[in-house]
């Protein structure tokens, strides 16, 4: 199941990458990807971190589909 | 009528006003303006960096604006958000809202800016006189 992930801000600068293409299995949940990507800072990431997919809020429960692109979102602070 | 962008270029209040459509059943106008300020919890700022999930952003600033104007009599919204890097003392958002009376109108404006900070996919990251950066959450 490919799934591309989009970062920004904090998490982008972490990874020094702006996007992420993963092949994962069926039925994948969202919270699942923090663990992949940022190891042992996942769990304090966790607490601060939303996520949208299609470019549309969704829980950390919500399954992944393939083709969805999983945005991660830190604390926002427009204005 | 609304108008949501999302801009590198410098954002020009007047210009803002111009652009609005009139109509005569508005009789109040309010507009609020986010300015970079020099210090955040007692460190001088220099500048912010703004940066935007642009479609996103959009989207949901669409919904934010459809909120408000389920709650009051709106004419026209206009919301005008900066991306990039701003000097202190810069025009970083421009909200503005019209309405037949003031007080919709200014709580029009006071709900989407509050939930634009909370929920619209835009981060910033200020820089300190000692050169230090960080994040805001």
């Amino acid at each position: 199941m490919n799934t591309r992930i989009l970062l920004f801000a904090g998490l982008r600068e972490r990874l020094n990458k702006s996007e992420v293409q993963l092949d994962l299995p069926q039925g994948t949940k969202v919270c699942e990807i923090l663990p992949i990507l940022f190891g042992e800072e996942a769990a304090k990431l966790t607490r601060c971190t939303l996520f949208a997919i299609n470019q549309n809020y969704v829980t950390p429960e919500t399954e992944l589909h393939d083709g969805d692109e999983l945005t991660l979102i830190p604390p926002v602070a427009g204005g | 009528m609304n108008q949501i962008v999302i801009t590198k270029e410098p954002i020009c209040i007047v210009r803002l006003m111009e652009e609005l459509s009139q109509h005569d059943c508005c009789g109040a106008l309010v507009w609020f303006a986010g300015i970079v300020r020099n210090e955040n919890d007692g460190k001088p700022v220099n500048q912010i960096y703004y940066e935007c999930y642009e479609p996103m952003a959009k989207k949901e600033l669409e919904k934010i604006v459809q909120e408000a104007r389920q709650k009051w009599p709106i004419h026209q919204i206009n919301i005008t958000h900066h991306v990039g890097a701003l000097p202190v003392g810069s025009v970083s958002l421009i909200v503005i809202a019209t309405a037949p009376h003031r007080k919709e109108a200014f709580d029009a404006v006071q709900y989407v800016v509050d939930e634009l900070k909370k929920r619209v996919p835009i981060w910033k990251k200020e820089t300190y006189e000692s050169g230090q950066e960080e994040w805001l959450h």
